[in-house]
């Protein structure tokens, strides 16, 4: 130990001497310009969009008469049936691995959350090639497989946190296990299912590349056909809005579901028992859940890759889309991660500012990237240039980082202010008393606490952005592929064993943190630390 | 260097309704303890904040070591002003080592002589041994001297404590009270500790000052505000008292156990401490006792006139000659220890 005294030598005071100067609070009209900037990313491609649609146009009378209503009817239909099914799968999943003991569950409850890395698209092509089939029924089935692990994840957390003395109340009144689930377990998680078929909903409302595949048409490949089969922006922009209003209901209806609910449970936690199951029961619950992982992502990735070996690599290289992908997924990411912490930072201030930054947040998640996009292409056509010659260069790619920050900032930003919310108040003003100004704060405080869930978050928006479809179309610069636009024209040409390499490249990419962040999940839960 | 650490001035600050400080004036003398006593949500913390500067004013003025550092218009920030801060939970910093924590706020010297100095400030707090172990390595009271020693590392003219030994085992916090004295005193810096605990207050401080709904009821020495208390709510805050009501009239309130002087006319409270009620047992006395309470040397009775109404009194005292439940006692109360206020 050292032999320092600071009686003998009291540390050199700090320069308070410089107090003096004096600085008005200018902070509230910062915030209020950081708020504008937030609401503005999302909310200007869809203002843009329905400006748009007032233009004058050729051809939508025609697709109003000829499509439109067929368009809406199918979008809706596989809405509904797909959020549906997807819902009741992941419920039931969910409910087996919290509340059964079988045989291979701890490996099934974070298996089951794989399909998050499968895009609709990929599966597509696997079970259209696997299949023959086309059309609607075909596409129930993709989005049901790899949409469920949404509601999945949700009701498990949910189920998880459900303190068990509901459940064992419920049980000393004499309800019997289906009792339990369908009175006590699924009504108490209702909000956290409810979030999770309206990401269901949302996905499919987003959706292009697997409707495009399988020949459906929804109100989303009508906006791809307006703009690129007859460039008629404004039809595009009117279609867009149709989709947006179907949006907007389905937010209203999860928001409905949840009302009037209060945060379930005690806070007394306990790891309930889960129950063990007899063994033919035990085979069914092993079966369920197998057969939706293997529905998800065995048979997609099994089939994928017997094509791919078949047919060899594909005689156009693939280092050229996964050059432009790793591009796009870098600024893209930077961008959407300097938005994202933007909004940490804003919801710091209070629990109001908090809300509100997630819901803008979720206001540009829940916008359709083909209409992010073409609210966009709105903006750049009002700007005067020609539409596709500013396409061409680098006004495309921040076009596209535009839209993929627009689109994924509430991605980012969920792990981004649990790592800012590491550093708590009391710590970050002790920092301030001891001297340390806000840079310093941030450099030596929270930086630090937040840098391990900031590496998670661009993790999470670089593997959203490889595998965005709609947007990246639309605005990439001309002969600008990434793996997921490769796959897409190769699969157009029914060349399946060629679009087999980037498709399971995507999957590949999109399997790390789906891996990291399942396994992580599934062995937290509450009262264990 | 100022007479006062710190010196607060008329303070005022409100959130939306509710008025958290009102009209707040209150001194810190160098190397001086001043305890603010208060129920939560009486403004204690509030006040804390807005001496550190963590929160702006309505009115009013700080001076911290004799130079203005908050006004209506101005808030120096925290960083800038000569103290030092010890939070409830501690906040201590996760990613750091006790020595790296207490190092935090020496940014201002060179390296070497930055670590030698948390490790002095360590050694100080009896935690030498310990300068490598992270925060949740450590237990509750060696993590409160580690954010003790933080706080007073950089030689600040005043340290603020908020609640400081709230989190701790009973038996740990005498012991931690007496040495954080011993450091404050070596170290000569000044210390506001804000408590609702009346026992460690009075344990800790050379003043003491009673805040309640935003005001200081009262400060002052402990023995002069525990002796006299200026209302019922500052004879509450240290310590317990029993109260009835009476009418007092040409300076005078009677009572079933004395006249004492009033310096109000009309109705009053008449209030004193069980301490200072002295009890004897008498079988025509005008009180009788109620109940019987604890174990040990000292008992509590409960005590209410002999006609079965009014209100309660409590005494303290030797279990030796306590009377039992249902005796009849005559009560004394020397005329210093009882208090009048205005009804």
């Amino acid at each position: 130990m050292t032999t320092f005294d600071p009686e003998a030598s009291p540390s050199p005071v700090r320069d308070w001497e410089g107090l003096g100067r004096t600085r008005a609070n200018l902070w509230p009209i910062k915030t209020w310009a950081l708020f504008a900037l937030l609401v503005a990313v999302p909310g200007l491609p869809v203002l843009f969009t329905v400006m748009a649609a007032f233009g004058p146009s050729t051809s939508f009378d025609h697709i109003a008469h000829v499509l439109l209503s067929e368009m809406a009817i199918t979008s809706l239909a596989l809405l509904g049936l797909a959020t549906l099914g997807a819902t009741i799968l992941g419920v039931i999943a969910a409910w087996f691995v919290t509340a059964y003991d079988f045989w291979g569950r701890s490996s099934l409850s974070w298996a089951l959350a794989l399909p998050l890395a499968m895009p609709a698209y990929v599966s597509a092509y696997a079970w259209g090639d696997l299949t023959g089939a086309r059309g609607f029924w075909i596409a129930t089935l993709v989005y049901v497989t790899t949409l469920y692990p949404y509601v999945y994840l949700a009701a498990r957390s949910a189920f998880e946190a459900q303190s068990v003395c509901a459940l064992e109340a419920a049980r000393l009144l004499g309800a019997g296990a289906w009792k339990r689930f369908l009175t006590v377990a699924l009504p108490l998680a209702r909000p956290a299912i409810a979030a999770g078929a309206a990401l269901t909903g949302l996905e499919i409302a987003a959706d292009y590349g697997a409707a495009d595949h399988l020949g459906v048409s929804t109100l989303t490949i009508g906006v791809f056909r307006a703009w690129f089969s007859m460039g008629d922006l404004a039809a595009a922009a009117r279609i867009a809005c149709l989709l947006l209003v179907g949006v907007l209901f389905l937010v209203w209806l999860e928001r409905k579901s949840r009302a009037g609910l209060v945060a379930g449970g005690s806070t007394r936690w306990r790891t309930p028992k889960r129950a063990p199951v007899p063994g033919y029961r035990q085979m069914l619950m092993i079966g369920f859940c197998f057969a939706i992982l293997t529905l998800g992502l065995i048979i997609p990735v099994a089939h994928l890759s017997g094509l791919a070996l078949a047919n060899g690599l594909p005689e156009r290289a693939l280092d050229e889309p996964l050059l432009a992908t790793a591009l796009l997924c870098a600024l893209g990411a930077i961008a959407t991660l300097v938005l994202a912490a933007l909004s940490a930072f804003v919801g710091q201030g209070s629990a109001q500012a908090s809300a509100l930054v997630r819901a803008i947040g979720l206001a540009g998640y829940a916008t359709p990237g083909a209409v992010t996009a073409l609210g966009i292409l709105a903006a750049l056509a009002l700007s005067g240039s020609h539409v596709a010659a500013a396409l061409s260069g680098p006004i495309a790619i921040i076009a596209l980082c535009y839209a993929y920050a627009a689109r994924f900032t509430a991605a980012g930003l969920e792990p981004l202010s649990a790592g800012l919310e590491k550093s708590t108040r009391s710590m970050r003003e002790s920092a301030a008393t001891l001297g340390a100004n806000r840079m310093r704060r941030f450099l030596s405080l929270e930086a630090p606490l937040a840098a391990p869930s900031a590496f998670a978050a661009a993790l999470i928006v670089a593997v959203e952005i490889a595998k965005e479809l709609p947007a990246t179309t639309i605005l990439r610069p001309f002969g600008f592929d990434t793996l997921a636009v490769r796959a897409h024209a190769y699969a157009a040409d029914e060349r399946l064993g060629a679009a087999a390499w980037p498709a399971l490249a995507i999957v590949l990419l999109a399997l790390i943190p789906t891996l990291l962040f399942s396994h992580g999940l599934s062995k937290s839960r509450a009262g264990q630390s | 260097m100022s007479e006062y650490a710190l010196e607060a001035r008329h303070l005022s600050r409100s959130f939306g309704q509710v008025k958290a400080l009102d009209d707040v004036s209150l001194s810190l003398e160098a190397g001086k303890v001043l305890a603010l006593l208060g129920q939560s949500g009486s403004g204690k913390s509030t006040l804390l904040r807005v001496l550190a500067g963590l929160e702006s004013l309505d009115a009013g003025e700080v001076f911290a070591d004799g130079k203005l550092v908050s006004d209506r218009f101005t808030t120096i920030p925290p960083e800038k002003r000569p103290l030092g801060m010890v939070f409830q939970d501690y906040a201590l910093f996760p990613h750091l080592t006790a020595l790296g924590n207490v190092a935090f706020g020496l940014g201002h010297l060179a390296k070497s002589e930055r670590s030698a100095l948390a490790a002095a400030w360590l050694d100080r707090v009896g935690l030498g041994d310990r300068g490598g172990a992270f925060p949740h390595e450590l237990s509750g009271g060696e993590q409160q001297r580690v954010a003790l020693a933080r706080a007073l590392a950089p030689s600040p003219r005043a340290i603020l404590m908020d609640e400081p030994f709230s989190g701790l085992d009973p038996h740990l916090r005498t012991d931690l009270q007496t040495s954080m004295l011993a450091t404050l005193a070596e170290a000569g810096v000044a210390a506001l500790i804000v408590s609702h605990d009346t026992e460690e207050a009075l344990a800790v401080a050379d003043q003491v000052a009673i805040i309640e709904h935003g005001r200081i009821l009262q400060s002052g020495l402990p023995r002069d505000v525990y002796r006299a208390p200026k209302s019922l709510e500052a004879a509450r805050a240290l310590g317990a008292v029993w109260s009835l009501d009476a009418s007092a009239h040409n300076g005078r309130v009677e009572t079933s156990f004395g006249t004492f002087a009033s310096p109000f006319e009309g109705p009053v409270t008449v209030c004193s401490r069980p301490e200072a009620t002295r009890v004897e047992i008498c079988v025509d006395g005008a009180f009788k006792v109620v109940d019987r309470r604890g174990v040990g040397r000292f008992l509590t009775l409960k005590l209410q006139a002999n006609s079965g109404d009014g209100p309660f009194m409590t005494a303290l005292v030797e279990a030796k000659t306590a009377p039992d439940k249902g005796q009849s006692v005559a009560l004394s109360i020397q005329s210093d220890d009882v208090f009048v206020f205005k009804a």
